[in-house]
């Protein structure tokens, strides 16, 4: 089994669910084990970043205007957690930089499958960095194996039906 | 406003020239504005003003480049369990995997760990000047492992008594005083200290290498899917404490399924794989070597050449060019492979291009297609030596943009991560007919310049949706498989009559077995029915490609039609010889030998959701429909030639 560098899922559902599919199907993330990890599916354009200190680390807090929502309960505006960013309250400039890891621009747009943070109401992005496609003129650019680009619709449409598809684990005969 | 634009972006451009060389494969941040302001054309707002960022790789300065490591010896690996690893055999696996980066004789840098001190039972603390290894890592930390730099994102001077992190100590010294002009814990307590003088943006002034603490980790790889070899994960994550980021290469040649070590993703159920990830490949040791060129200039003793390296200049040389589309606009992110001329070994891998991000006055950062500087490359190969070349977009298969750089995510943003893979000829057009043919050059002891490439305008036809699977179970075990797909003739006869050639097949192929190769033995184009039981009867072939095919590791394989231009030619004729007939895109393997996991290297990607245009075949077995859809795909060209009568008759 392939695991993505810096983003090794530990849930015991995906761990479980790997030893069950004894073929140990998940190479990586494909976009339907995306799909059926994240809690919600949505497309937004990000309209705010701030960095926090944790602890030793830095995080990165992006805010997103939904402007699409394939499934899940959100708000118009999320706040999405990303490792690394500028360190502030140091007497010289910084950005604490983490391999693999996302970072948005302001005038981007994205369809985001994010889970939710235990005990905040902020989310992380599904497997780390692979749960983010970017949406250029109003297309949803995925993986070359996904069906090519899709515009907004046609994406937000099947990431729903593919959730509701649910879980598809192990290799199909 | 556009000369305003072109003027600011010329001021820009400048001071890269006059910054340290940098290599599409660093990590990069975006540094400090430069105070160059400018419009965007593009922007919403042309009249707006914004600030440019500059992004630029991280890196690790000559003075500093003999990088002190501490590991917390507060906890070791898989504590309270039967196979808990003390910390002095992780520090032990760790100096390993450093010193086989060490090794690297054209590259200054060194990395060791120096010390084993019990820093506490708390995670990391970055921005400390401790750069530290430890097995501790916060709660939702939900990473195999990570290695978090801290750099300067602004030119900067250090004077001698500054507190850089605000701890209350000097962690700037007097070079001359102390006759020492390297970074070291001059004073003893613990931290790095700096020599006075200057430092750029990117440069690295702290990083830390974390391993989860949840991850149950091993110091020998068992192929056991649930246990990490540390061994393997610290050599990767100190690639990016060299300032590296990933690498696309997947799969080193026709024999050697690996890939380079900086190739984002571990294989932890087959032992060969991680074996494999524990040793640099040329392509980690050629990025490192051209960051921290033994030979150069750069300040201080390391760059020094000593007993046992060699000059970066006497090993390797730097093959560089462009990559822009049929427009001419410049690419960011592009991915460019060198491999030895008959395609043995992929050697060397980058990325095109240097971006900026604006900044808008209250400080929000943003990408517009102006965020292009350039989409210049450079690759650093074996000295003198043939290589072809080839570029692919990321695209996510097998590497995403968010996996590799800011300047590869700004790309994705600007839409420039859909182009078809090809290789470098000498008369690039986004029009190629023959863009398999990539032409050999000779990299000298002056490298090679020049070379530019023009991505190409494909049109694809494709019955599959998104794939969601590998390939399917039914072939476990199998020794030979035939994959077809058919494609509905009246859409062809469509596509060709409008003067769209088919140029290419391309299969989504992997394997499930990180370190085995996939091959298949033949390619077919090909005529054919479906019967009324529901197998396939060949009639006649269009094209046939034989000898092994190196297929790649979960991303498109691409087969080549030769003599493209007489294709829709031949279909149309057989199709109008067999009302019934349809065209198939066929790909065989044979004598395939399963790895580790019971599974051979050779699966076609899956779209589970749709069906009847898919047939297989296992062992011999007649080609029947499939309930699945296969991710195969025929790629045409439209070069706005004449379309003869002929085609535009059915």
């Amino acid at each position: 089994m392939k695991h993505k560098w810096g983003s090794l899922f530990l849930s015991g559902a995906l761990l479980a669910a790997s030893s069950i599919a004894s073929a140990t199907t998940l190479v990586k993330m494909e976009l339907d084990d995306i799909v059926q990890a994240a809690s919600a599916c949505v497309v937004g354009e990000a309209v705010g970043v701030e960095y926090v200190n944790e602890g030793g680390s830095v995080a990165t807090l992006t805010t997103f205007r939904v402007t699409d929502t394939a499934f899940g309960n959100v708000d118009q505006l999320l706040t999405v957690r990303t490792a690394g960013g500028k360190r502030q309250s140091t007497k010289i400039s910084t950005t604490e930089v983490v391999a693999g890891a996302p970072s948005f621009f302001v005038n981007s747009q994205a369809m985001l499958f994010l889970s939710e943070n235990s005990g905040s109401s902020d989310y992380s992005i599904v497997g780390f960095s692979q749960g983010v496609f970017p949406v250029v003129d109003s297309v949803v650019t995925l993986p070359e194996n996904g069906a090519e680009n899709l515009n907004v619709d046609a994406a937000v449409d099947m990431m729903s039906a593919r959730r509701n598809a649910g879980v598809t684990l192990g290799l199909p005969q | 406003m556009k000369k305003l634009l072109l003027c600011a972006t010329a001021i820009f451009v400048s001071s890269v020239v006059n910054a340290q060389t940098q290599t599409g494969r660093q990590l990069d941040i975006i540094a400090d504005p430069t105070g160059n302001t400018t419009t965007v054309p593009s922007s919403a707002d042309p009249s707006q003003i914004f600030e440019v960022q500059e992004v630029v790789g991280i890196f690790w300065d000559s003075r500093c480049a003999n990088v002190e490591y501490t590991f917390n010896t507060a906890a070791g690996a898989n504590p309270g369990t039967a196979i808990e690893i003390s910390p002095d055999d992780l520090a032990s696996a760790v100096q390993d995997g450093l010193d086989r980066w060490n090794d690297n004789p054209s590259s200054y840098i060194e990395m060791n760990v120096a010390n084993l001190t019990n820093l506490g039972e708390r995670p990391r603390v970055g921005g400390d000047f401790i750069n530290e290894v430890t097995f501790i890592t916060p709660g939702g930390f939900t990473a195999l492992a990570s290695s978090p730099s801290t750099s300067l994102t602004a030119d900067a001077t250090f004077v001698v008594g500054d507190d850089l992190d605000g701890d209350g100590d000097s962690d700037v010294f007097d070079p001359e005083e102390a006759g020492l002009n390297v970074c070291t814990d001059i004073d003893g307590d613990g931290d790095i200290e700096f020599p006075a003088g200057f430092y750029r943006a990117g440069t690295i002034l702290d990083n830390d290498v974390q391993f989860s603490s949840t991850v149950t980790w091993e110091l020998e790889p068992t192929g056991v899917v649930a246990l990490a070899d540390v061994d393997a994960v610290s050599t990767h994550e100190f690639g990016h404490s060299h300032g590296l980021s990933h690498s696309t290469l997947n799969q080193i040649s026709a024999t050697d399924g690996n890939g380079s070590t900086m190739f984002p993703f571990i294989d932890t159920s087959d032992e060969n794989a991680e074996f494999g990830t524990r040793t640099p490949h040329i392509d980690d040791l050629a990025a490192s070597a051209f960051i921290y060129q033994e030979g150069s200039d750069d300040a201080g003793e390391l760059p020094q050449l000593q007993a046992g390296d060699v000059a970066f200049n006497q090993a390797f040389s730097i093959v560089s060019g462009t990559v822009v589309d049929g427009d001419g606009n410049g690419l960011l992110g592009a991915s460019i492979t060198l491999t030895t001329q008959n395609g043995e070994e992929a050697v060397s891998q980058s990325y095109s291009g240097r971006s900026v991000a604006f900044a808008d006055a209250a400080g929000n950062l943003f990408a517009f297609d102006e965020s292009v500087v350039n989409s210049e490359y450079q690759v650093p190969v074996p000295i003198s030596a043939n290589y072809t070349l080839t570029i692919e977009a990321l695209d996510g298969d097998p590497v995403p943009t968010t996996s590799v750089s800011t300047n590869a995510i700004i790309g994705g943003i600007l839409g420039q991560n859909a182009f078809p893979e090809e290789g470098f000829a000498f008369n690039e057009s986004d029009t190629e007919i023959r863009f398999a043919s990539a032409t050999p050059i000779h990299a000298g002891r002056n490298g090679r310049s020049g070379l530019g490439f023009i991505t190409n305008e494909e049109l694809i036809q494709r019955n599959a949706g998104a794939t969601e699977f590998i390939g399917t179970g039914a072939i476990a075990g199998a020794t030979d498989i035939i994959y077809a797909e058919m494609f509905d003739r009246d859409a062809v006869s469509q596509l060709i009559a409008d003067g769209n050639i088919p140029v290419a097949g391309l299969f989504e192929t992997g394997t499930l077995d990180n370190s085995a190769v996939p091959i298949f033995s033949e390619a077919r184009l090909a005529i054919g029915r479906v019967n009324d039981d529901g197998t396939v009867e060949f009639t006649n072939t269009i094209r046939t490609i034989r000898g092994d095919i190196v297929g790649q590791d979960n991303d498109g394989t691409r087969v080549f039609f030769e003599g493209a231009e007489g294709v829709p030619f031949q279909i149309r004729g057989e199709f109008n010889r067999d009302p019934e007939a349809q065209l198939f895109l066929v790909l065989e393997a044979n004598d395939l030998v399963s790895g580790p996991s019971g599974f051979p290297p050779a699966f076609v990607q899956l779209d589970t959701q749709t069906s009847g245009t898919s047939f297989l075949s296992v062992d011999g077995a007649p080609l029947t429909a499939f309930g699945s859809t296969f991710s195969i795909e025929i790629r045409y060209v439209n070069d706005g030639g004449p379309v003869s009568p002929f085609l535009l008759d059915f």
